[in-house]
């Protein structure tokens, strides 16, 4: 064999092997390669074609050089080409069916937004529409006009947020029942959900701000009875039919009688408030110039969270507003 | 407010539980709870102290020996008080204490321990932990502790609301027990002698300026009192209603305060010279210093007790320092009085400073109390601190109280409570609430007590009813639902489908704070609402933006191995356009934002990271859900966006995206370090999309014929725009063009890119033919070369 055919195959060889460093990724590029040094014109093939061209008795040997490298070769090509393929999870007779599937991303909605929807749907199911009205209002509506006279210890049951003298964020969304009655003749019913502001101290069980949906009915005959009737009926609706509740006098000014519906919890053994309710106070159809003579009507304010809390179990409030994704995949 | 049920017992009997007590109050609009559970104590039992030696080795510490009733066993005791001979309570090993602290066996100071003698605090009957409780010795020793604890110091916690100032005594409660239960109430006895006499006078003087601030004010005078211990009963009862002992004078003036409910106060009235005792607002004085030895400013806000010239208290809220009893203190003024809720309201308010009296006097004092309560005070101190009344009392009461007449229609009743109440119930209810009353032909007159100041109304004496009754008792209506006319219910339905598609998009919905700090909130020149009132200094501020707030969950994700995120909210911000409420304009917003990949890495394909194409998509898809043309992106330069785009749909522009610029992220403070694409569109543009009433179109059956042109352009010519030109020309059936593939090579030429177009065509009412679709295609390329300076690269 002569040196100069020694020569060629080792220049071979050590070209394909730098080449197989910077194996390609790419389809045609495999390809490409694969005919560079196995084609009919390939690297591969010219050395063949020199076995002409040497003597006979060294045909043999070199012939199975060549051969050698051209295994040598097949083998670490066919190893790449594997691990190109391999990575393709859906390519081979082998398919493996206990991988993963693909991964798809999940939307949620918020589980206050959720809340609010299924509120919503209740209501509107029974005859009620749906208001909304400003976050930052004026003292008289938020607090006057719903007979929360200004000097008056009543004042003191909602901290609230003062952005000029006279000027407050809506501590509750009853703002919008005097907006709603001045700018329309009853009979009315509503429901006005929306976001409201407490100058509260922040912990797990308060935050400085919450979601309240508040109802107004106004008619001719409607009675403390049709307030107990409705408020059952969505009670049972959220909490199953099975749930224990109670009607408790309590105080609030723009209704008269007031009462707070509790919950009985039975894993705690105790009744737990859930909303605040009452006949339409007087004063307040005073104020928006209705007739109390003619006009009576209900009230009832009920916090979005608190729903949520014990709907899905959640112990601190503060967890709807930091947005922790592992709080909101679970919605 | 905390009731003491012991002390209750003296006015009404009772059968009840504490828990059912507490129902029961509940019920009746005072929301209640029992306030100790003694039940606990099973290891804790009376002892008696053996011994009580000085410990050998601490000086602090004594070494005792106390009798269980079995054993006596030795215990180190760090109380001062402790001494031998005492009945004390004694905690067991292996007794458990309030807030679940076991007793055990211990050694302290090389001296064992088995066992505790306990504070009041340790049982949780108050806050005494200066030394151990003594018991009476009449207690049996080796007896559990509870069945006494039960009897001495059983008591609800009331939650009173504030239209309801009688509720803020044991009398008060008493009497919602009686009426409730229909069981007798007790009165408070008081002994009235000489009271007609004119000799205390010649001694003190009353005077009043404005009968609106203090219609009526009445003292006694009292000589020789002896300032010291109260009696026994006494300090057991203010503990057990959460008061602490102090004297006799002030412990008297407290237990008639939590008795009726009525504040008095009693002054030293050899502090007062003058003998002269002036009612009226603030002139020039400055200050005063009150009982609990502050200095306070004052203002013309402010009702004073004067002693016609300087302040002595302010009146209502709480006494001055000057005048107060002390250890020396001989002869006293006793002080029973009825002041404008309103004035004493405003004065606490202003002076921040809320207390017992105050809280009473705000809500509205009882005027015919005034009378009880003062001989109430004057019969205790000559009882127990050996006072000797200055025959006689004054009463000036310049502003006559008139019970007002009140008529409560039968059908306004029915009406209310949607039933019918009985005459029979009805009178049993009044009488039981001291409402005088008469029966008419279609109403009820009714006059009530003085001490129910919110009884002003039908509507008030309609609640009483109901509220004896039972809000359990009115049978609930069935007729809930309503036919008003309902096209519309919900104008934010528009709303409910967009949260409901960004969710669909893979977004997640968040809630954030509204109130933010200030320069959160004006970093970009945006003028905020300020709070006068902020509860932090990183909430003085109304948001401008909903971006911070997303970007802060981002940044708290991140943090928390999460920084695969779409995250979106619909909410408003606050901007001050012009001064005054009319200026702040709320605006609704929704605002979006994607962050890390878009796909994961799996075994199944590579990652792949958001772009701002990602969110260029979700907005398609939006126009697609809305029914509306595509949506056009302009590039323009704002505040916070490295690069920022807007959004044109119906040619109006709804909002923005863009690329978030880092230096604005630093500026808020939060740490994100791989770019932010976000989107913010107006609310208020996007529900008259949403709202569009979507018409069903004809499905076109015909075949779709589809072609490729790869263009070589020069790298400058944008894509979008060569799309919109082709569309521009109106080509017969052609319906869509979009590029499939951009490819860069030394092939293409530097400064260059091959353009893969993909177009689709469809005939309406046929199969097109291939040579229609060819002669446009044809068309195309002759647009594309010459009107972009482009190459075919197949002719390369």
């Amino acid at each position: 064999m002569t040196n100069s055919l020694k020569e060629t195959i080792e220049a071979v060889r050590k070209s394909f092997l730098t080449a197989l460093d910077s194996f390609p990724s790419d389809q045609h590029e495999i390809e490409a390669f694969k005919s560079t040094y196995f084609g009919r014109k390939g690297e591969l093939a010219k050395l063949y074609a020199q076995m002409g061209s040497i003597a006979s008795e060294d045909r043999p040997k070199a012939g199975k050089v060549i051969n050698d490298l051209k295994e040598e070769c097949t083998r670490l090509f066919e190893d790449q080409e594997k691990k190109y393929i391999s990575s393709d999870s859906t390519q081979g007779d082998s398919l493996d069916y206990t991988l993963p599937g693909e991964t798809q991303r999940l939307g949620s909605r918020h589980p206050i937004s959720k809340t609010l929807q299924e509120i919503k749907d209740i209501f509107t199911s029974v005859g009620f529409h749906i208001a909304y009205g400003p976050e930052i209002d004026d003292d008289y509506h938020n607090f006057t006009a719903l007979n929360f006279p200004q000097h008056h210890p009543a004042r003191d049951m909602q901290d609230t947020f003062f952005v000029q003298k006279d000027v407050v964020l809506r501590t509750h969304t009853s703002n919008v029942q005097i907006h709603l009655m001045e700018n329309s003749q009853p009979p009315l019913r509503y429901i006005v959900p929306g976001r409201v502001y407490r100058n509260e101290a922040i912990s797990f069980k308060s935050y400085c701000l919450f979601h309240q949906v508040e109802a107004l009915v106004v008619d001719k005959n409607i009675s403390f009875g049709d307030l107990k009737g409705t408020l059952e009926y969505f009670v049972k609706r959220v909490f199953g039919s099975s749930v224990t509740m109670r009607f408790r006098p309590s105080f609030f000014p723009f209704t008269e009688p007031s009462a707070e519906v509790d919950i009985w919890d039975e894993k705690r053994g105790q009744w737990l408030e859930i909303l605040g309710c009452g006949m339409v106070d007087p004063a307040v159809f005073e104020n928006v110039g209705y007739d109390p003579k003619v006009w009576h009507g209900y009230a009832f304010g009920l916090g979005i969270e608190r729903i949520a809390m014990l709907k899905y179990g959640i112990s601190d409030i503060r967890l709807f507003f930091q947005n922790d994704k592992r709080f909101l995949d679970q919605f | 407010m905390r009731i003491s049920i012991e002390w209750l017992k003296e006015f009404v009997d009772l059968k009840e539980t504490p828990d059912a007590l507490a129902d029961m109050l509940s019920m009746l609009g005072f929301e209640s709870k029992v306030a100790h559970d003694f039940s606990l104590l099973t290891k804790v039992v009376v002892g008696k102290v053996v011994t009580a030696k000085k410990h050998p080795n601490a000086d602090r510490l004594k070494l005792c020996t106390v009798n269980d009733g079995r054993n006596t066993l030795s215990v180190v005791c760090g109380a001062p008080n402790v001494d031998a001979g005492q009945t004390i309570v004694f905690a067991r090993v292996g007794a458990v204490l309030p807030g679940d602290f076991v007793i055990s066996k211990a050694k302290i100071r090389g001296e064992e321990s088995r066992g505790m003698i306990c504070s009041e605090r340790e049982l949780g009957i108050s806050d005494e932990h200066d030394g151990i409780m003594v018991l009476p010795k009449t207690l049996k020793v080796g007896k559990l502790i509870q069945p006494h604890l039960d009897k001495m110091y059983s008591a609800l916690e009331l939650d009173l609301t504030p239209n309801r100032p009688d509720g803020f005594s044991h009398y008060g409660i008493a009497r919602e027990v009686a009426l409730k239960t229909r069981r007798k109430l007790k009165n408070i006895s008081v002994k009235t002698l000489n009271a007609k006499s004119k000799d205390v006078h010649t001694i003190a003087k009353v005077t009043i300026e404005d009968a609106t601030d203090c219609p009526r004010y009445m003292g006694a005078v009292l000589n020789n009192v002896t300032v010291g211990p109260s009696p026994d009963w006494m300090i057991e009862r203010l503990k057990a209603a959460g008061q602490r002992s102090i004297n006799n004078l002030v412990d008297i003036s407290n237990y008639v305060l939590l008795e009726m409910g009525h504040p008095t106060h009693i002054f030293d009235f050899d502090m007062i010279p003058s003998n002269t005792i002036a009612i009226r607002r603030v002139k020039n004085d400055k200050t005063i210093t009150t009982l609990d030895e502050e200095k306070r400013n004052l203002s013309k806000q402010q009702l004073l007790i004067t002693d016609g010239k300087k302040p002595i208290a302010l009146a209502g809220i709480m006494g001055g320092l000057e005048s107060a009893v002390q250890d020396k203190t001989n002869t006293v003024f006793v002080e029973s009085a009825y002041f404008d809720p309103v004035t004493i309201r405003k004065g606490s308010k202003e002076l921040g400073l809320l207390t017992e009296a105050s809280r009473r006097f705000e809500r509205g004092a009882d005027v015919n109390a005034v009378e009880t309560a003062l001989w109430r005070v004057i019969n205790l101190l000559q009882e127990h601190a050996g006072g000797e009344l200055i025959p006689g009392i004054i009463d000036e009461y310049p502003g006559k109280f008139k019970p007002k007449s009140i008529s409560m229609r039968r059908n306004e009743l029915d009406l209310f409570a949607g039933c019918k109440i009985s005459d029979r119930e009805v009178k049993m209810i009044l009488n039981g609430l001291n409402i005088k009353h008469e029966k008419k032909k279609d109403h009820w007159k009714c006059t009530p007590p003085s001490f129910r100041p919110d009884l002003e109304r039908e509507a008030d004496l309609i609640e009483e009813i109901i509220r004896v009754y039972g809000y359990d008792n009115i049978p609930s209506a069935t007729n809930y639902a309503s036919s008003y006319l309902l096209e519309h219910p919900d104008p934010e339905k528009p709303l409910e489908d967009l949260r409901n598609l960004f969710s669909a998009f893979g977004y997640q919905e968040c809630q954030s704070n509204t109130l933010q700090s200030e320069y959160w909130t004006t970093i970009h020149g945006k003028k905020s609402i300020a709070m006068m009132n902020p509860l932090t200094e990183h909430m003085t501020h109304m948001r401008t933006d909903l971006l911070p707030g997303l970007l802060e969950a981002l940044d708290f994700n991140i943090k928390n191995g999460s920084p695969d995120l779409y995250l979106f909210e619909l909410g408003n911000v606050f901007i001050q356009e012009k001064k005054g409420l009319s200026g702040m304009k709320e605006i609704p917003l929704v605002c979006g934002l994607v962050h890390g990949n878009r796909v994961s890495l799996s075994a199944h394909e590579q990652a792949k990271t958001t772009t701002v194409f990602t969110v260029m998509g979700h907005m398609d898809r939006l126009c697609m859900a809305m029914d509306t043309s595509t949506p056009t992106f302009e590039m323009v330069e704002i505040k916070g966006y490295q690069q920022a785009f807007t959004v044109c749909v119906e040619k109006e522009e709804i909002g923005v995206l863009g690329m978030v610029d880092p230096i604005f992220v630093k500026d808020l403070g939060l740490e994100i370090d791989q770019p932010v694409h976000c989107f913010s569109l107006e609310t208020n543009k996007l529900i008259p999309l949403l709202t569009n009433q979507q018409k069903f179109a004809t499905i076109n059956v015909y075949p779709i014929v589809e072609r490729d042109v790869d263009f070589v352009f020069s790298e400058e010519v944008e894509t979008g725009v060569v799309s919109q030109k082709i569309l521009k020309q109106n080509y017969p059936n052609l319906n869509e063009v979009f590029p499939i593939d951009i490819f860069r090579h030394k092939s293409v030429g530097s400064d260059h890119k091959s353009v893969t177009f993909h177009f689709r065509f469809q005939h309406p009412d046929k199969t097109l033919e291939d040579n229609e679709v060819s002669s446009v295609i044809n068309k195309i390329k002759r647009l594309v070369l010459s009107d972009f300076d482009a190459k075919l690269r197949s002719s390369n």
